[in-house]
């Protein structure tokens, strides 16, 4: 009970003097936000991956031709298959692989797919897409057979006025294939998300950050189609290869990369291989290393923090000596003196990690809006804020200790003389 | 003149009259300067270090190439001598070094294995499209011919030999891991122009994602004569001009052959060959770098604003403890403007007092951070001064509330208040 007074007469003080309480609090306020804003930017946005990988593309590696080397030769579904035999060797799990052959429509227009699509029949899977209705595509056919992506079926669909199966497409070659299966619509982020895990309508993508993939050498690519949502895929005929679609667990985004620009390397074929380069480094914690730096800033503003603290409760065991005094005629022992002041101190510092939890979420927020990266989010970090707290509140404690102590051993008669 | 300089004496006494609350708030500006003098000195340093590595890949070099666009379906854009022709023709007056440039990405053999480094044919011309010097023996001559000699970046001799000095590098062939084989000498190792390739490899992850004309300027390279690959291809032309005004003519005219591409038009609009001004990369590459160091200065600004903050607040309740101190000092003659300065110089004192301790904390500190994150926090002596002065600014602004309400204080009322 006398522990919940002392609570009550601490969050008496700050309710007293709300501005200079705040000023005082800067120290925990700013360090516990520095400790846990960066934990929930990185926390979360492992989350993300993890949990959402198709949608931000972090479970995919993209795979092309280089444009620039020499005597290049074209990639053929030979390399596929050359990858689908040695990426298990490689210790890597491969949930979907295909190689496509991009085909360009005759006209463009709608209800015309921007691209067709030839690979084989799960090729979609590739590429993190699931069948709504219907069927995959068997190859021959009477009648070529497509499957189609979301957008594109709602719009067949608003032609024909009933559903997108067994609609006509026209193919680039003049004959018209029947849509046997309809993907499932992706989502808006899924659909700008490029094979960087960027969004590609991000305003900082846009003006900064596509820049500088430029000016680090990465080519771009003639690859809209695949954010539209609009194309057709059909069985392949023939060898060629423009793009090879990998899918694997998030974890292993980098090792798969790295494996198979080996095996295309060891068969003479020069290539790029893109795949989001931020995930690997949070999935693997190589980043948790730069969490030191944020923890010598949270370090340097609570023992700014606990300094001024610290002033300030010297300061004030003299003005408040007649307190202490009327307290300790009242009937408090030194040690309900001490025990007041220390608790005080934990009050305090207490309001003050809320308020720097509270910042750190906002700081968060905020970053996550400016970031271009699809699948940045914040989650908060409950074991960091909880141990970033524990130390702001020890170091309020301990901060007011040698006030408590001067307060203490403050003599009743003495001050009542005094005052 | 005298009475202020009593008034700066009588802030000084104070300070030493209060050592542990002074103490105290030297050690909250010792903090906020040791966080200062890293960020600035990483932010500054870094930033420096990097323009000026990036500086070295040749101002006032041109490269012309296929455009590095990815277009499944489009044909090849040939690139070869008759380009190679039409650039030596049209900047014949200018009396530029052309070095065309065949790269093929091969696997190589020294000491140790190395999967994949370019393999980049050039003639001996090919020094002056780079501003970076042989750090070990030289560069092949004409004379020299197919894969008998090589002369190797530096970090890719660290690669093949482990340990070894570039010197003792000399003369040690390497084996490389093609159709065609080679076993070409080490004639010359190029230094390295990365100061941070530790850090730039560990987090370099769109490596992959380079094309092989990109990862040129990684300086993982193994060179060889022009004659090594014989291909009718070449991957690009280097064009290294003598002076900034036959750059801009040389620019001029491969820019009227080839336009520029411009990113944001569409790829199958794009041009399938590129001029590619370095010192335009060099001087975008640099900005990002400035604007991320800009962007760096708000973590020590953030740090010296909370330590504003909360040294004004405790000031401000220090000067209502000296209400009584401040009136006598006004009783005995005092100006408003001693007592601002009086304050002033206790706020200047202890900063700057703190300012000098957080140098060594910040020393301790960047040793500490470069060991356990791997990155190049350093302490940089030149900012050290920049931190002082920051050390007096935060002295300064955070006792100008204090030095007003000490100065705007009433001596009669607080002495009034004393007695009754």
């Amino acid at each position: 009970m006398r522990a919940l007074d002392n609570v009550r007469l601490g969050l008496s003080r700050v309710r007293r003097r709300p501005v200079r309480s705040f000023l005082l609090l800067q120290g925990t306020i700013w360090g516990v936000a520095v400790a846990v804003f960066p934990a929930a930017v990185l926390q979360g946005t492992t989350e993300m991956v993890l949990a959402h990988g198709a949608e931000v593309g972090g479970d995919r590696v993209t795979i092309a031709a280089d444009p620039t080397a020499v005597d290049a030769a074209p990639l053929e579904t030979e390399d596929v298959d050359a990858l689908r035999r040695a990426l298990p060797d490689a210790g890597v799990a491969v949930v979907a692989l295909a190689g496509l052959r991009v085909e360009k429509p005759a006209a463009p227009g709608p209800a015309v797919p921007d691209a067709f699509l030839h690979g084989p029949a799960d090729a979609p899977a590739a590429r993190g897409l699931v069948l709504a209705e219907g069927r995959l595509p068997v190859a021959p056919a009477a009648v070529p057979e497509v499957v189609v992506e979301g957008v594109l079926a709602g719009e067949l669909a608003r032609r024909s006025g009933g559903g997108a199966l067994g609609a006509d497409v026209p193919l680039p070659d003049g004959r018209a294939a029947r849509v046997v299966g309809v993907l499932r619509e992706r989502t808006p982020l899924a659909r700008r998300t490029n094979d960087f895990g960027f969004d590609t309508e991000h305003p900082v993508f846009t003006g900064v950050t596509g820049r500088l993939l430029l000016h680090l050498g990465i080519p771009p690519g003639d690859d809209a189609w695949k954010r539209t949502d609009r194309c057709a895929y059909l069985v392949a005929e023939g060898t060629r290869v423009d793009w090879i679609l990998l899918r694997v667990g998030p974890a292993q985004l980098r090792a798969a990369a790295r494996a198979a620009e080996r095996v295309l390397d060891g068969r003479g074929r020069a290539v790029v291989v893109f795949y989001p380069p931020v995930y690997p480094l949070l999935v693997g914690r190589e980043l948790d290393r730069f969490r030191t730096v944020s923890l010598a800033l949270f370090l340097s503003c609570l023992v700014m923090g606990a300094v001024v603290m610290a002033n300030v409760g010297l300061l004030t065991a003299l003005r408040r000596a007649g307190e202490v005094a009327v307290h300790r005629v009242e009937g408090a022992t030194r040690r309900d003196v001490a025990v007041q002041w220390l608790v005080e101190g934990a009050a305090i510092s207490t309001l003050g990690v809320v308020l720097g939890a509270l910042l750190a979420c906002a700081l968060a927020a905020l970053r996550v809006r400016l970031e271009p990266l699809a699948g940045m989010r914040w989650a908060f970090p409950w074991r960091e804020a909880g141990i970033a707290g524990a130390v702001a509140v020890l170091a309020g404690v301990l901060a007011q200790a040698l006030p408590a102590s001067r307060a203490a051993r403050m003599s009743p008669v003495d001050a009542l003389v005094d005052e | 003149m005298s009475s202020l300089l009593l008034a700066v004496l009588e802030g000084f006494r104070h300070v030493v009259r209060q050592p542990l609350r002074s103490a105290l708030t030297a050690v909250t500006c010792a903090v906020a300067i040791a966080v200062t003098v890293n960020v600035i000195s990483l932010n500054y340093g870094f930033d420096e270090d990097v323009r000026h590595d990036i500086a070295r890949f040749g101002r006032l070099t041109i490269d012309v190439g296929r455009s590095p666009l990815i277009r499944p379906g489009a044909p090849r854009a040939t690139f070869g001598e008759p380009e190679l022709l039409r650039i030596r023709e049209a900047l014949v007056d200018l009396s530029a070094v052309t070095v065309p440039l065949r790269t093929e990405s091969t696997g190589a053999r020294g000491d140790a294995e190395v999967r994949r480094l370019v393999l980049a044919a050039v003639s001996p011309d090919y020094p002056r499209t780079l501003d970076v010097d042989l750090v070990a023996g030289r560069w092949f001559t004409a004379e020299e011919r197919g894969l008998s000699v090589c002369v190797l970046d530096r970090s890719a001799a660290e690669a093949l030999f482990p340990g070894v000095l570039p010197q003792a590098v000399l003369g040690r062939r390497l084996h490389l891991e093609r159709e065609a084989g080679g076993d070409p000498a080490v004639v010359g190792v190029l230094d390295d122009p990365m100061t941070y390739r530790a850090v730039y490899e560990a987090f370099d992850e769109s490596r992959s994602s380079r094309t092989l004309a990109g990862q040129l300027f990684s300086f993982r390279n193994v060179y060889v004569p022009e004659s090594a690959l014989a291909s009718p291809e070449l991957t690009m032309v280097h064009v290294a001009l003598p002076d900034e005004a036959r750059f801009a003519t040389a620019r001029g005219r491969l820019e009227a052959m080839w336009p520029v591409n411009d990113p944001d038009v569409p790829p199958e609009r794009m041009s399938t060959v590129t001029v590619f001004a370095r010192r335009s990369w060099i001087d975008a590459f640099g900005g990002t770098m400035q604007a991320g160091a800009l962007l760096g200065n708000f973590v020590w600004m953030l740090v010296v604003l909370v330590a504003c903050i909360m040294i004004t607040t405790l000031n401000l309740i220090t000067i209502r403890e000296r209400y009584d101190e401040i009136a006598v000092r006004r009783c005995e003659g005092a100006r408003r403007l001693d007592l601002a300065v009086q304050v002033t110089a206790e706020g200047l004192a202890t900063s700057v007092a703190g300012g000098l301790l957080g140098l060594p904390l910040g020393y301790l500190g960047a040793d500490a951070l470069r060991r356990i994150v791997e990155f190049p926090f350093r302490f940089d002596p030149r900012y050290a001064l920049a931190a002082i002065l920051v050390s007096a600014a935060l002295g300064a602004v955070s006792s100008v509330l204090p030095a007003r309400r000490a100065a705007g204080l009433d001596p009669a009322r607080v002495l009034s208040r004393r007695v009754t």
